[in-house]
């Protein structure tokens, strides 16, 4: 019986656009079901409050609740996501989450594919090995410079990646006063500053526009197509060969399977409520690594009872975050002669610098040789409702409001600049950090809701403190005042991943080192939830590449490109 | 000084229906120009605008009684307050602001419910004090209930929304009834991004 497509996408973000131009490239048929709206960049402008502060990218937390489970005293105790004010909604629309974000882009390094082997097992996590190395995604880390768009300049540094080609396609986007800055005071530091690779044109490329430096790129749509979201850059391609069909208002709740455990249809609701079916020949998942395990899960069948693909049990085990580790200082004009002070007054946004010294924490006062992670240092970003709240809001002694709330709006926005870095350190992979179906809560559509557990392992928060204190010895040399750091180990709420992790193992991981399900050998699963351990950098160059490598494989399962 | 705005959102206490009263009590067009800022160098003087603020709107409110918008208005600018050398609640329409808000379809219903009784929570802090409702309290002794308030967790929570709603009024996009002409970016020396929105986003999903 003939298939309704070829190729079936769930979720058109960083995962699913990737696979929909390859696959529609190399003469296949492809739909994109997206539960999301279809948004261009004529939709996108910088409304703080109807872009950041509603939910026009995010889901209602009364109609499509998660719940969180956090270990208390006596256990685990479970909260629903409107009671908690977070949760990991990151953007439900065609291209997903990579609309929103700010594209800092880093590769991992050769031995993040080999954790174990190269630290060893660690008390209370589950770290395993890649199945694959550093030299197998290298091709794909240098076809998303081409085809996503990364802005750059190479730099030699310790930790500098291997690259096949010199340099970045792009030159980078020009940059403030500031990096100058900091690349003087890390040099006199003993440590290697470098420029940060960014998703981000710096020059119209095709139906691109180049950056209009408005400086408010994370949380918002990019209005210019500058920055490197699927919707911008790998769907237009899939569009065009005319063998590509992108639904909206598509929401997958299930994949059905036969009596032979093949997926065979995905049944899914529109915007009405109204259910249809389509049937394909590859399933490919990619809905973020929270949402992917809930619809395994929710996708039970004749040789799937726990759920397809679940034969180990470990769908929705082995969640990963990064650990978040923050701070930030005041650069004060008082503080600086008035040619610095000018200088920092720049309009630019860009500072584009991170430090990899501590990427390998070597240091006999710390313990043991032990993985560690990058800094980021970046401007705060500029949304003023955000910062007038955190003034107002966030003192652990009381409320701020009048005349003194006033001056400190003055100070903080009239005064100077705000400085802060990022530091990002990988999340312990452990049995206690997972996600399940929740027993009795359900959304809108009677479907039972995520319930995440968020188990956080000590190390976390020991190589966060670490990077912490790094990032504030660069404050301080920089002149910055008012410096606060914090590293609580706190999962972040947009790097999401694990879930359904590759090996060759099958009783020890969802998918095989092609990301084809153990089980389901027409199932691909081409987000983050893959990883066996997420590293300390963002995630999503890594998911661009890895998602370009699986769809190479689909193209063979399927007999190769065809004219 | 024509702004658009959204006809769907012209709602009772908008920054329009505000400027309408402004004009018939005699303010008048300078009195209008300070108080959105314009054609003024350094553009932080403001007019004070002290027995000016209207207790009550012209029309209807959407969300809010009568007695809950004159305490929230009351609150809003003591959190705010109007002065040579800040714009106040007043200034950015922050109640008319809030009463469109609470109307929106992306808010938790709680939150809304929050607001509402927490004003009239307010007010019975007042009558302790022997006032007649928490507006006709001295700045002193409006201090002193809002401290109060603080106290417990449902108190604080309201602080905290009535707070961050009062913010967006002073610095969300005036397409939204706040900060009229950009009056609270300009007193921070503060750049929207761009494109700026040509119309708020009223909860409809794409």
């Amino acid at each position: 019986m003939m298939s309704d497509f070829d190729v079936c996408v769930i979720g058109s973000g960083a995962g699913g656009g990737p696979v929909a131009m390859t696959l529609a490239e190399a003469g296949y048929s492809v739909v994109v079901l997206e539960k999301g709206p279809w948004f261009t960049e004529q939709d996108f402008t910088k409304d703080e409050i109807g872009e950041t502060r509603r939910h026009r990218f995010t889901a209602r937390l009364h109609d499509e609740p998660q719940t969180v489970e956090l270990r208390e005293d006596d256990g685990w105790a479970a909260y629903p996501t409107w009671e908690t004010g977070w949760d990991f909604w990151n953007g439900a629309m065609v291209g997903g989450s990579s609309n929103l974000m700010s594209g800092f882009f880093h590769r991992l390094k050769p031995d993040d594919f080999r954790q174990r082997s190269v630290y060893g097992p660690l008390e209370g996590a589950d770290v395993s090995d890649w199945p694959i190395s550093y030299d197998d995604l290298e091709p794909y880390y240098d076809k998303v410079e081409k085809v996503v768009g990364i802005s750059g300049r190479v730099v030699a540094h310790p930790q500098a990646d291997r690259r096949s080609s010199p340099d970045f396609p792009y030159p980078p986007t020009g940059e403030h006063p500031l990096a100058g800055w900091i690349d003087e005071v890390g040099h006199a530091m003993g440590l290697h500053p470098f420029p940060v690779p960014r998703a981000i044109l710096p020059y119209a490329v095709g139906a691109r526009s180049g950056c209009s430096y408005s400086g408010f790129c994370g949380s918002y749509g990019c209005t210019t197509g500058a920055k490197g979201s699927s919707r911008a850059a790998l769907l237009p391609r899939a569009l065009a060969t005319g063998r590509c069909e992108v639904r909206p208002h598509a929401m997958a709740r299930r994949i059905l399977s036969d009596s032979q455990g093949r997926a065979t249809h995905v049944e899914f609701h529109d915007r009405e409520g109204q259910i249809h079916l389509l049937s394909a020949r590859i399933f490919v998942v990619a809905c973020q690594a929270i949402e992917t395990a809930r619809l395994l899960l929710m996708s039970t069948g004749p040789r799937h009872p726990t759920g397809l693909a679940n034969g180990s049990g470990l769908v929705g085990r082995n969640l990963l975050f990064s650990t978040v580790g923050l701070g930030d200082g005041d650069l004060l004009y008082k503080n600086f002669s008035s040619e610095r002070a000018a200088a920092l007054r720049s309009s630019a946004p860009f500072i584009n610098r991170a430090f990899q010294d501590w990427y390998v924490i070597d240091d006999p006062e710390h313990g043991p040789r032990r993985k560690g992670g990058t800094i980021d240092f970046l401007f705060l970003h500029p949304n003023p409702i955000a910062l007038a709240r955190w003034f107002a809001l966030s003192s652990a002694d009381r409320l701020v409001w009048g005349a003194p709330l006033q001056r400190a709006l003055e100070q903080a926005f009239r005064g100077g600049r705000h400085l802060l870095f990022e530091a990002f350190a990988d999340w312990q992979p452990s049995t206690d950090s997972r996600m399940t179906l929740d027993p009795s809560i359900k959304d809108k559509w009677g479907l039972p809701v995520a319930r995440v557990r968020i188990g956080k392992h000590p190390r976390n928060r020991e190589t966060g403190d670490y990077l912490v204190a790094r990032g504030r010895e660069i404050l301080e040399r920089l002149g910055a005042e008012n410096i606060g750091t914090v590293s609580r180990g706190s999962p972040s709420t947009n790097l999401v991943a694990g879930t359904c992790r590759f090996g060759t193992d099958p009783q020890r991981s969802v998918l095989d080192p092609d990301c084809r399900a153990h089980e389901v050998e027409n199932l691909f699963v081409t987000d983050g939830s893959f990883m066996p351990t997420g590293g300390s950098v963002p995630y999503t160059w890594t998911l661009y590449a890895n998602a370009f490598r699986v769809a190479d494989r689909i193209v063979a399962q399927l007999g190769g490109v065809r004219r | 000084m024509a702004r658009s705005m959204d006809s769907q959102d012209a709602s009772p206490g908008s920054h329009l229906d505000r400027r309408t009263v402004l004009a018939s009590s005699g303010v008048g067009f300078l009195g209008l120009a300070l108080l959105s800022g314009l054609g003024l160098p350094g553009c932080t003087r403001l007019l004070r605008l002290e027995g000016v603020v209207p207790t009550s709107p012209d029309a209807s409110p959407r969300s809010l009684t009568l007695q809950e918008w004159r305490t929230l208005a009351a609150a809003q600018e003591h959190f705010l307050p109007s002065t040579q050398d800040a714009p106040g609640a007043s200034d950015v329409n922050g109640i008319g602001y809030l009463d469109a808000a609470l109307a929106h379809p992306d808010l938790d219903p709680a939150d809304v419910a929050a607001v509402k009784n927490g004003a009239g929570a307010l007010d019975r802090v007042a009558r302790d004090m022997d006032a007649p409702d928490f507006a006709a309290l001295s700045e002193s002794r409006r201090e002193e209930a809002l401290r109060q308030l603080e106290q417990d967790d449902e108190g604080d929570t309201w602080l905290r929304l009535v707070l961050t709603f009062t913010l967006e009024a002073l610095l969300g996009d005036p397409v939204y009834g706040g900060n009229p002409d950009g009056v609270g970016w300009r007193w921070l020396e503060h750049s929207p991004g761009f494109p700026r929105p040509t119309r708020p986003y009223t909860g409809n999903h794409g």
